[in-house]
């Protein structure tokens, strides 16, 4: 290269060597996939559930996410709400938690013995631990933050004042928000489904923790994965391979948002 | 019977709003002043997007806002364009315009073809979407949203400050006939005493919070009370104690057209004053030393501003700053015609 060149040393090399490391275990995985076995493996009964099951759940948490999350996201961008700030900060605690606490806090709550469990259990009869119910459970947890911080983003830098337009023309508070708030902050509203959606599909140790993993039943994806990697290799790595596909996927629909909105 | 009747009290940190305000039904308010006097801020309380923190609302008898009574704007009928048109973007112009009918519980094939039909006499595409509108098309479309959902107060805040100078000549008249086709009462915000003029019935100036005068255009325009109106009408004022036609102003002593007693206000044109490099013999009564401080061209003629005993904005002829060579710094007399010179009570 002509002229001054990339930059000084002491950035490219770490920079690269930080590149490479992101890159290579990705490339190792597809260059070590069992390519011509894939329709095969791919096609396994067991692992066709576990797909089914993890596209089952990730889609019902993201709904969950969207019914709790728009609104709380919309009370949390509200500037007159008292102790906004810690508030959000404990929406954010799911975020940075290790997904495994996050399992074990769920089982304390809901489990038979749980606070909430318990009542459930004599009242309804219900029970929610590994059931397919919980991994819904456990990955609307991990991945409700997600959709709210995005959303409440969103809704934050809308312009308040096409509000008050709405509401000189005679449009109620619900009106309001169904036809000027939620429209303009769509974008973002899409944006933190794909994440919260991404981020269910992937989860692992709160559902492991909290709905065990029993195939056809609770064994979503990642579950799969983890526990064909001791049994076939080759299925655990065709597995990674479809997940890596998702995320690929997922992050081709975000394109520059991911980058520019977290 | 739409009449307004208001008494606007806001009390933000550093600035006070208090502004008594009547609007006659039909007729057109201007505010006009200065940036940072409070009209917009006089406007969201009567829409009802700033609550009062004393005084009231009432149009028409019904009360809107009166410490702690406070109907939501969209429990008022108060249509509002705003400055920047707030215009839905994800909306087409129709569906804007359509906005406030659908949110009075008109059902959607009506109020979508009532919106249909104001755009197409506003000569309006329906189908755009506001970023796709010119300036001028942008302003019809907000004035037709705020009209669509039968408003029995409008409010207009700058609606011209958002076009060219160009627009703003041809959406300015077109205003006017739209104002009256309304023929409800309406109060436009403005800082150009251009609009208050075209546009409105009676001006109210606001400066600091509070009105200042208030009157016809014709009136405001031709007795200022305040610097600032005297500015905007291009009027010298000055302020001064009166003892029939002789109007004492600090130590100098200003002869005026008509007679007067007491606390007066004094206003006469630039053009009405001439200036001299000697002081001048003869007939002008009102003659003064006084040295060019600013001399700016407006137009084919030169603006002088002279400072003396009494400060005077003179406008004179081109070829009379060559011939005097009026620089800046120059020693002159300047004398106004006492016919030339209005006084009014203060």
């Amino acid at each position: 290269m002509r002229g001054r060149g990339i930059g000084p040393p002491a950035l490219v090399i770490p920079g690269v060597v930080g590149l490479v490391f992101l890159v290579l275990p990705l490339a190792g995985l597809v260059i070590r996939a069992p390519w011509t076995r894939l329709p095969q493996l791919l096609g396994d009964e067991s692992v066709l559930a576990a797909l089914r099951l993890s596209l089952l759940t990730a889609t019902a948490s993201t709904a969950l996410c969207l019914v709790f999350g728009v609104p709380l996201a919309w009370l949390l961008a509200q500037p007159s709400l008292p102790g906004r700030s810690v508030l959000r900060a404990l929406v954010t605690v799911p975020l940075v938690l290790p997904p495994v606490v996050g399992g074990v806090a769920l089982l304390l709550v809901l489990g038979r013995r749980g606070l909430v469990g318990e009542w459930l259990d004599r009242a309804f009869g219900v029970s929610l631990p590994f059931t397919t119910a919980a991994v819904v459970v456990a990955e609307t947890f991990v991945a409700l933050p997600f959709l709210v911080l995005s959303v409440e983003g969103a809704l934050r830098a809308a312009d308040r004042r096409y509000e008050e337009a709405a509401a000189t023309l005679g449009a109620s508070r619900w009106t309001v928000f169904r036809r000027v708030t939620l429209p303009l902050a769509a974008p973002g509203v899409l944006a933190g489904a794909v994440l919260a959606w991404a981020r269910a599909l992937g989860e692992f140790g709160a559902t492991i923790t909290f709905a065990g993993s029993f195939p056809g039943r609770t064994q979503t994806m990642p579950l799969a994965v983890y526990l064909a990697l001791e049994t076939n290799p080759d299925a655990a790595i065709a597995l990674s391979l479809l997940l890596l596909v998702v995320s690929v996927a997922t992050l081709a629909a975000l394109r520059d948002r991911w980058v520019t909105r977290l | 019977m739409s009449e307004v009747e208001a008494l606007l009290r806001i009390r933000r940190t550093g600035f006070a709003l208090d502004l008594p305000l009547t609007v006659a039904s039909g007729e057109v308010v201007a505010l006009l002043g200065p940036n940072g006097a409070g009209k917009t801020t006089a406007l969201r309380a009567l829409a009802g997007l700033s609550p009062l923190d004393e005084g009231h609302v009432r149009i028409g008898g019904r009360v809107l806002d009166d410490p702690p009574l406070f109907v939501a704007p969209e429990h008022r009928r108060i249509g509002v364009v705003f400055q920047d048109y707030l215009l839905f973007p994800h909306h087409t112009a129709l569906e804007n315009v359509a906005f406030g009918p659908r949110s009075r519980g008109v059902g959607k094939a009506e109020a979508r073809e009532r919106a249909a039909g104001l755009l197409a006499g506003l000569g309006v595409p329906a189908d755009r979407r506001p970023r796709q509108l010119s300036g001028g098309q942008a302003q019809r479309v907000a004035l037709a949203r705020a009209l669509a959902a039968d408003p029995e107060l409008l409010l207009l805040d700058e609606p011209l400050a958002a076009l060219d100078a160009q627009t703003r000549l041809s959406v300015r008249s077109e205003l006017r006939r739209q104002l009256a086709a309304f023929g409800g009462s309406a109060v436009v915000v403005t800082h150009d005493p251009l609009d208050a003029l075209v546009l409105a019935d009676r001006v109210v100036v606001v400066e600091n919070g509070v009105a200042v005068q208030s009157g016809s255009p014709q009136e405001v325009a031709r007795r200022p009370r305040t610097p600032y109106v005297a500015r905007l009408a291009g009027l010298n004022l000055l302020r001064g104690v009166a003892e029939g036609h002789r109007v004492r102003v600090g130590a100098a002593v200003v002869v005026a057209a008509g007679e007067a007693t007491g606390d007066v206000f004094v206003a006469f044109r630039p053009s009405a004053v001439a200036v001299y490099r000697a002081r001048p013999d003869g007939s002008p009564r009102n003659v003064w030393p006084g040295t060019v401080t600013l001399a700016e061209p407006v137009g084919d003629a030169y603006r002088l501003l002279v400072e003396g005993e009494i400060p005077v904005t003179a406008e004179v002829s081109a070829a009379a700053v060559a011939d005097l060579d009026l620089v800046e710094g120059r020693q002159v007399w300047v004398s106004v015609k006492a016919a030339e010179v209005e006084s009014y009570p203060a």
